[in-house]
């Protein structure tokens, strides 16, 4: 058996990964490649392990247990996840927040909301019109200037179907696998951002917008409607994935946020129309989009 | 309901006329909507649903009565969330 280990740091959190699975070890840098930086030297602050014994995969964290899986497959999103609950603990420089976001024009729209809520599918969506990918799920928040950084993760996608246009495939690489259910196999892929499409570590954007999308499938069409800022602010810090971590700073860090940006609701009931509002929003001329791809997305539900 | 007083450990701040409150002990947040935020605010001048009933008379031109009911419900469900004790 043999072992390998290899130093990384997402934001300014150092941490290492140990395994003997070199398949593991290959998929992981390739789909961490937008989000992770190679170590620099600083000592880790957390060690993980992923081993695989003779029926399961073990991922232990400081040498405690964690999770175990008889697959590969879900080792990435489930070693990611461990190290996402240790950047929570550990970096008090940042508020992260359950949204999606993208940038236009060096400007940013964060997409709040919990799981269901459609960020993702938006997010995904929005691809399409020529924004920049910050994240599908992780928004994080510079505490120095309350600006957006980039937490460019992978983006999982249920199906093996075209979900950007042409133009945009290009920004990503698509990595397709398949899941077993029992006796079914399900297939998926990541969308991992490349070259201009990965954004330095040191980018930040100001949050002009926050729309928070709900995701509503008896309603036929979309729409937004104006919400309060002190409402935004209340919502804000219900999608705070460290709130707890803040105590009374976290109000003054959403209040701040909520009073330099439009905030809106978004009822989504049909995707063109959902990204086409966001669109006029930030104010940028229409992008034509294949209906086919955001059909793809939404009809197909890859992501809710 | 005239021995009410705020907790003193709450966060809140107003934003364009609407209170949104942090309350440390159990992390929950809350936001008032606008007549619940003057409310709260004029608690801070007095304690008495009474006078706060009447401030709001004055702004508002409307009938005491109802203005009191709604003071004394809101106060009620305040208390109820447990931002007053």
């Amino acid at each position: 058996m043999s072992l390998s280990t290899t130093r990384f740091e997402v934001l300014s959190f150092p941490f290492e990964l140990t395994t003997d699975d070199k398949k593991f070890f290959d998929e992981f840098m390739e789909l961490n490649s937008a989000l992770t930086l190679p170590g620099n030297g600083k000592l880790p602050q957390v060690q993980y392990s992923v081993i695989k014994n003779t029926k399961y995969f073990c991922i232990r964290e400081n040498g405690k247990f964690r999770n175990r899986w008889a697959h590969r497959w879900p080792l990435y999103l489930s070693v990611m996840m461990c190290v996402r609950d240790s950047l929570y603990l550990h970096l008090k420089e940042y508020l992260f927040l359950h949204a999606g976001a993208l940038a236009k024009n060096h400007k940013a729209v964060l997409l709040p909301g919990p799981s269901g809520s459609g960020k993702s599918t938006l997010t995904l969506g929005l691809l399409n019109y020529g924004y920049q990918y910050l994240t599908d799920e992780v928004v994080v928040i510079d505490l120095a200037g309350l600006r957006v950084k980039p937490f460019q993760r992978p983006i999982y996608i249920y199906g093996w179907q075209s979900v950007v246009s042409a133009e945009v495939e290009k920004y990503f690489k698509f990595y397709r696998f398949k899941e077993r259910y029992g006796n079914t196999v399900q297939p998926w892929q990541y969308a991992v951002p490349q070259q201009e499409s990965i954004l330095p570590k040191d980018t930040s954007f100001e949050v002009a917008w926050i729309v928070f999308p709900t995701y509503n499938e008896t309603q036929k069409d979309s729409y937004l409607k104006p919400m309060s800022r002190a409402e935004a602010a209340f919502h804000l810090m219900q999608n705070g994935w460290n709130m707890s971590q803040f105590s009374d700073r976290g109000l003054t860090v959403c209040s701040e946020l909520v009073k330099k940006a439009d905030c809106y609701q978004l009822l989504m009931g049909d995707l063109k129309e959902a990204c086409e509002l966001i669109e006029k929003l930030t104010g940028e001329a229409t992008i034509s989009v294949e209906p086919e791809i955001l059909n793809n997305i939404w009809k197909r539900k890859v992501l809710l | 309901m005239q021995s009410l007083k705020k907790r003193t450990d709450l966060l809140a701040e107003e934003i364009e006329d609407e209170v949104v409150i942090y309350d440390p002990r159990t992390h929950y947040v809350h936001h008032l909507n606008p007549m619940a935020s003057i409310i709260w605010e004029l608690f801070d001048v007095s304690p008495s649903p009474k006078d706060i009933a009447k401030e709001i008379v004055n702004v508002l031109k409307t009938d005491l009565s109802n203005v009191e009911k709604d003071v004394q419900e809101t106060l009620g469900k305040l208390q109820r969330k447990g931002l007053m004790e």
